[in-house]
């Protein structure tokens, strides 16, 4: 038991070390370094996923590397470990105690961000309002079913799920209530419809796969689905794919389906109204000064109205709008324009500004402290 | 060291092991989304995608013969773009031509296509032979006007929009014009977009 409890001692002790915490910044700017000068062939998104979100890096040259998401996990108990070993109580510690918990509120509030923020768009011209947003980059396959009597209820099979019909493995899904399962034989995460004959085209059609693009909003998903009536086992099949002007039409026993493969929407808690949406460049340039969109907030029967430029994004329950681009790119003086704006619902927002003012508070007081003891030893110095 | 190597061997095997199940519930059922597309019945595949036949047939297919035209005031031509011999910018509106070999699923299927992009029922073949016709490239085309809402190819929806198009069929290929936007912009072209059909050489 004892020899139990000193092991529990010494993995306390070198988890909170100096030496972890020495370990653990040098790979966090080896990473960060790697990271940047990938970033060039492979975009932000890839990268973002390779070196920041996960758990274990494999580097063409430097072999297998820790991630940062595993990093920033293992400094987070770095600096928890190291406060309960290290922080002695009394006020000439209380700074670097508050700096060091706000330290651990910015780790905790990357966390939360990272596994429970979402993000998407919302493109308006004049006049338009949305009750919801889309993502940039996650997408879904629904299957709707179109009769009035068939009620209201959509399913959705995730792009997570549906990756893992990549390369060609087929997958089946299934629920309750559904009259026939869906089977994704194949889905490609970019991909474009192209006309085929023979063996491998599916009503003229087979799917061409391309290359994942740098900026990942701009890949297009396709997958080959057959819908397999539960009862009879008798199959339909088609292929799907993200830019399609019209979802696949299907009548299954009788009833009449939609499946669409489609970006994945979140409803917003609220109505926003794009009124006008504004302009400015530089004089006698094309070089963008200021683009606006005035919005009104339309919630519970209140109407607000509000402002959103580059810098100044709308804050509302929890959800920030940021004015992201407009459109079309070749428009002309007294054209209609959209504006898009980014979305983005992140339970953890205030998160840095917590974070923030802990550090600061916590520097000022160490900072205060360490003035007060000096001029006492100064004071005493001087009687002496 | 040890340790920490068979921390990573764990962890690199997690990752690395078998993709799931092939039989996987659907978890998410939830309320039908609003202001999805809408699904249209006995649409093909070709239909679905945005492809005419004339790009089905894509692979050794001939160009096709070039048109000239007169370009009605305030008409702005547009960088170009696939599947469209020109388009125009006509203040909130776009009209523009497409010219394809054969018929281009023949008229029924392409006026009746406006007409879903419009959220418009569907015509009888009786109702199409009494379209009203302009001459265009020496035969008579019928003159398509719809009003409704117009569905883009995002799934849009613009309320209060109006349709201007014109099917012209020759036999070995086919001429579409067609004008879509704002009710209100459109409406008051319309005198300059059958002058535009009939300068169409």
């Amino acid at each position: 038991m004892s020899k139990a409890i000193a092991i529990g001692r010494w993995i306390f002790r070198f988890l909170g070390s100096y030496g972890v915490s020495v370990v653990l910044l040098l790979f966090l700017a080896l990473l960060t370094f790697l990271g940047t000068i990938d970033q060039v062939h492979h975009g932000l998104y890839e990268v973002q996923k390779k070196y920041f979100e996960s758990l274990i890096v494999f580097h063409r040259y430097l072999g297998v590397l820790p991630g940062v998401y595993l990093l920033l996990v293992l400094a987070f108990v770095n600096i928890f470990c190291g406060a309960i070993l290290r922080t002695r109580l009394g006020w000439r510690h209380m700074g670097l105690f508050i700096a060091h918990a706000g330290i651990l509120i910015l780790l905790a509030g990357a966390f939360v961000s990272h596994e429970f923020s979402v993000r998407g768009h919302v493109t308006l011209y004049e006049g338009e309002q949305a009750e919801s947003f889309i993502s940039y980059d996650a997408w879904e396959l629904v299957v709707t079913p179109q009769d009035e009597n068939a009620g209201k209820q959509e399913l959705a099979i995730s792009g997570a799920d549906l990756d893992r019909a990549a390369s060609n493995t087929s997958v089946t899904f299934y629920a309750d209530g559904l009259p026939f399962d869906v089977v994704v034989k194949d889905f490609a995460a970019n991909a474009r419809p192209v006309p085929a004959d023979g063996v491998e085209a599916v009503d003229g059609f087979r799917l061409e796969r391309l290359d994942h693009e740098r900026e990942v909003e701009r890949n297009v998903p396709g997958a080959h689905v057959v819908l397999r009536d539960t009862a009879s086992g008798e199959e339909v099949e088609s292929l799907l794919w993200g830019m399609a002007r019209y979802p696949w039409a299907v009548t299954i026993d009788g009833e009449r389906w939609a499946v669409n493969l489609r970006r994945v929407s979140w409803p917003l808690p609220f109505v926003l109204r794009l009124d006008r949406f504004t302009r400015e460049f530089y004089p006698g340039t094309t070089t963008p000064k200021a683009f606006i969109s005035e919005v009104t907030l339309l919630d519970d029967g209140l109407e607000q109205h509000a402002r959103i430029s580059m810098n100044a994004p709308l804050r509302h329950r929890g959800y920030t709008a940021y004015q992201a681009s407009w459109g079309p790119a070749d428009a002309r003086p007294g054209d209609r324009l959209y504006s898009s704006l980014s979305v983005v619902r992140n339970p953890a927002e205030p998160f840095p500004l917590y974070a923030c003012a802990a550090i600061c508070l916590g520097l000022v007081v160490h900072f205060c402290v360490r003035l007060v003891g000096y001029l006492r030893a100064e004071n005493a110095r001087r009687t002496r | 060291m040890r340790n920490a190597a068979w921390i990573l061997a764990i962890v690199a095997g997690l990752a690395a092991c078998d993709r799931g199940p092939s039989r996987v519930p659907i978890r998410e059922v939830r309320p039908v989304a609003e202001g999805q597309q809408v699904a249209v019945p006995e649409t093909s595949s070709a239909e679905r995608f945005g492809f005419t036949a004339a790009e089905r047939q894509a692979p050794g297919a001939e160009t096709p013969p070039p048109l000239s035209w007169e370009t009605p005031e305030g008409w702005v031509e547009q960088a170009p773009r696939p599947m469209r011999l020109v388009t125009f910018a006509v203040g909130e509106a776009e009209c523009y031509v497409a010219v394809l070999r054969g018929d281009g699923g023949g008229l029924e299927a392409n006026v009746n296509r406006w007409r879903r992009q419009m959220a418009q029922p569907p015509l009888a073949e009786a109702e199409l032979a009494e379209l009203p016709a302009i001459e265009v490239l020496g035969t008579a085309a019928p003159f398509i006007e719809i009003e409704g809402t117009y569905r883009d190819m995002s799934g849009a929806a613009h309320e209060d929009s109006l349709l201007f198009g014109v099917a012209c069929l020759l036999g070995d290929g086919s001429v579409f014009v067609k004008m879509t936007g704002p009710a209100a912009a459109v409406r008051p072209q319309r005198a300059r977009f059958v002058a535009f059909c009939g300068s169409l050489k």
